[in-house]
């Protein structure tokens, strides 16, 4: 499997004590040094990303500092009245639910990290493979400090300062971090292997797409579970995290022994994981599929058939439009990567909302519908022009005209959303809710009409973004751009907004109302008048834009 | 009147001016050589020429359709720019016949002409991903799907790039059969003997001004020089000298 074990040079320049190891050292130093340079360099130069990572940082020293409910804070004023077992206790399972949380969150970050392999190449024709894994797991592991350690530190000192012991926030602080780069380190093999599965095995475009949704799965059921999860894990050597994390706490219940031992395994297991990065990047990163992308057999599809299907309800330009964007969006995943997102958020509302939560079945369609419509006009349509990639002057010149590419792109992702979408509202409707035949008609109108206002309003926002502004998916396709995002999200949530309090006062209420009425109404007038309000104004644009 | 007709085409975009009032007469049924140094403008006169981005000033006609209304001059022109525009997820026949499609062509004429084309440039990997190609297939494409549907105007912009000499061959007589059949080639190229051996006509740009326009041979004999590549030089070293001093 391994072409060209690079790493394996320095290894075993080490056992013949030559100048081997000095080498690795040092081009470790320098690819490190040039990837956290890279790195540091995007975020400080992008004010969102600075505002993002800002916003994150306050809101998680917030959060554990207790400036909104129980935080350290609160637990060093609790072990400072003599409260220590308690104390012990509930840190344990804060941190053992933190851990699981970092562990999901890291191995999801380190599995569909595209970019890895771009990074490295340009470093492996000069540097030790070693080298080069050691500076992705810098990478990593400051990517973590960058996002986690500002609420981390702020919680040890307000820990301490509840504590009235600045002991306590040596052990607690440093632990912590030391938890991040540990955790970093121990699930980069599990990226390594997933991506390895990914390229290595040519697995089918379909397959990619699923595995990333099994991925949201994952993290939706550890985000939700993630007591049980520590729970689980309460009587193993795994939960004397605590008793690391408080060592240097005068006062607390915490056996010092435990302490120590965990954090000796945690080295142990960083450096064996470390090992395991090396021998598993000389694996994967030199077979041939893992550096020459593979995909499913070209000839998966018979393409006159497809074109042929369209044709008989499409004019022939638009199925020719419509099946080329199928064709490669099948064969291309990623252009989809912003349609998990909105559908997850939509997993999500239905579990908070009706699940766990205050509204009753008959909000599922509402749900459905509003999530599924932004699922649906989040991927291409988002960025008409930029998934085009290197082809845009083909076809902006081949004369197909810029309505037709509009509709095309409008069609190519409602005529499979849509059945989907309104499935599932009218699926739950009868099955989960039994709903009447005025409400169900009712979802059915506000999930087309908010499809028809997502596949195009997507649209007349995505134009006004030239496709190279934004960082590569792979290959020429390029991801939205991130305002074209956030107003496309605030127009859907506004327009839809009417329509769900209906939906919510029907769920509440169980009867059909002026309000239902009036809400849904609202939104599918507003929704349809901003379709071809946007249609215009896409087609409008289209045709006026130059390739510059 | 000629195919390409334009007066005064000027671009800028800020305060660089990328293309200077640019007039040209281009007849139908030749192989007009441009030419002219990396930056001079000939990329962005292209673009304007077929439509991808609009004059500033001046107006241009290909095959008597304005360049201002984009969606008309599809059906006359076809046009391979130095970045072969396909789509990487397609196979070659794929990425042809939907433009083939998208340019109204007949499915009969379509599947004549596609494999006739393919196996003329001897794309045996008409099947495969475009991805998975290399430089010269992806430009072989490119041209091929330029030409499929029998333009009045073809656009090229190094369309020998990446080619070996066996297809570098296949192209040139390309060209001069596209020229019998009645096909205005506008042609851009670094490789002048290309130009030399082809061209009727050779506009020289610099600048983004026409420094000189005249058949190769001619061009060659007026500037005392041996060859196209001496003519060439000794126009555009002149005209930086002059921008110097001005």
């Amino acid at each position: 499997m391994a072409d060209r074990p690079q790493s394996e040079a320095g290894a075993g320049g080490a056992a013949d004590g030559g100048d081997a190891v000095p080498g690795v050292y040092r081009s470790a130093r320098i690819v490190t040094r040039a990837v956290l340079t890279d790195l540091l360099r995007k975020q400080r130069d992008s004010p969102l990303l600075v505002a993002f990572l800002v916003g994150v940082n306050v809101f998680l020293a917030w959060t554990l500092v207790g400036l909104s409910g129980t935080g350290a804070y609160d637990f060093g004023v609790a072990l400072a009245a003599g409260d220590g077992v308690r104390v012990a206790d509930r840190v344990r399972d804060a941190a053992m639910g933190g851990l699981v949380i970092m562990t999901v969150m890291q191995t999801l970050g380190a599995a569909s990290d595209a970019r890895a392999k771009h990074r490295r190449v340009g470093f492996l024709t000069a540097a030790p493979t070693a080298s080069v894994v050691t500076a992705l797991l810098a990478r990593r592991v400051v990517s973590s400090l960058l996002f986690f350690g500002t609420g981390v530190l702020a919680a040890a000192v307000a820990f301490a300062l509840g504590a009235g012991s600045p002991a306590s926030a040596v052990a607690f602080g440093l632990g912590v971090l030391w938890l991040l780069v540990a955790v970093s380190a121990v699930v980069f093999p599990v990226g390594l292997l997933v991506n390895w599965v990914v390229a290595g095995y040519g697995l089918s475009s379909t397959a990619r797409a699923g595995l990333g949704a099994v991925w949201l799965g994952v993290m939706y059921a550890a985000l939700f579970g993630r007591r049980l999860v520590a729970a689980a894990l309460a009587g193993t050597p795994v939960a004397w995290v605590g008793d690391f994390l408080l060592a240097t706490t005068p006062g607390a219940a915490v056996s010092p022994a435990r302490g120590a031992a965990f954090a000796l395994a945690s080295v142990a297991v960083t450096l064996v994981a470390a090992a395991v990065c090396f021998r598993l990047a000389d694996l994967t990163w030199y077979s041939n599929p893992a550096l020459g992308e593979v995909d499913g057999d070209a000839g998966d599809e018979d393409p006159t058939r497809l074109g042929a299907s369209l044709g008989a309800v499409l004019s022939p330009r638009t199925a020719a439009l419509v099946a080329v964007t199928w064709r490669r969006t099948w064969r291309t995943p990623r252009t989809l990567f912003y349609v998990y997102p909105s559908a997850f958020v939509g997993v999500v509302m239905a579990e908070q909302l009706v699940f766990h939560g205050p509204f009753s079945a008959a909000l599922y369609p509402a749900i459905a519908a509003f999530a599924g419509a932004t699922a649906a006009g989040s991927g291409f349509t988002l960025n008409p022009l930029g998934t085009e990639g290197d082809a845009l002057p083909a076809l902006l010149s081949s004369g197909a005209g810029s309505s037709r590419v509009v509709r095309a792109k409008a069609l190519a992702a409602a005529l499979p959303a849509g059945p989907l979408v309104v499935g599932i509202a009218v699926g739950t409707g009868v099955g989960l809710a039994g709903l009447p035949p005025a409400v169900l008609a009712g979802a059915v109108a506000y999930a087309l009409a908010l499809l028809a206002l997502a596949t195009l309003c997507s649209q007349a926002l995505g134009v006004h973004y030239p496709p190279d502004h934004e960082e590569l998916l792979g290959g020429s396709v390029k991801v939205p751009n991130k305002s074209a995002s956030a107003v496309y999200s605030v127009c859907l949530v506004a327009v839809a907004i009417p329509g769900f309090a209906g939906f919510v006062r029907y769920a509440d209420a169980g009867t059909l109302d002026a309000v239902f009425v009036a809400g849904v109404g609202l939104s599918v007038v507003v929704a349809c008048a901003l379709a071809a309000l946007s249609y215009r104004h896409a087609t409008s644009r289209l045709r006026g834009y130059s390739v510059e | 009147m000629g195919v390409i007709e334009t007066s005064g085409l000027t671009k800028r975009y800020g305060e660089t001016t990328a293309v200077r009032g640019l007039d040209l007469t281009v007849e139908r049924g030749t192989i007009y050589g441009f030419l002219g140094p990396n930056g001079a403008g000939k990329t962005t006169t292209m673009r304007l020429l077929t439509g991808l981005t609009r004059p500033t000033e001046g107006s241009a006609t290909v095959a008597g359709v304005d360049v201002r209304d984009r969606d008309e001059l599809g059906a006359h022109i076809g046009y391979a720019p130095d970045t072969p525009p396909l789509y990487e997820k397609l196979t070659a026949r794929e990425q042809v016949a939907a433009m083939a499609d998208l340019r109204g062509l007949d499915p009969g004429d379509k599947r004549e002409r596609i494999p006739a084309l393919f196996d003329r440039f001897e794309l045996d990997a008409a099947d495969d991903r475009i991805e998975s190609y290399s430089r010269g297939m992806k430009q072989k494409t490119s041209v091929v799907q330029a030409v499929v549907h029998e333009p009045e105007v073809v656009f090229l912009d190094e369309p020998t790039g990446g080619l070996d000499p066996n297809a570098a061959r296949t192209m040139k007589e390309l060209l001069v059969e596209l020229r019998e059949g009645g096909t205005t080639v506008f042609l851009s190229t670094h490789i002048l003997p290309v130009v030399e051996e082809l061209a009727d006509t050779v506009g020289l740009l610099s600048d983004g001004r026409l420094l000189a326009e005249d058949d190769p041979a001619a061009l060659t004999d007026r500037l005392a020089g041996d060859s196209l590549e001496d003519a060439f030089v000794e126009l555009t070293t002149e005209s930086v000298t002059a921008d110097a001093t001005d």
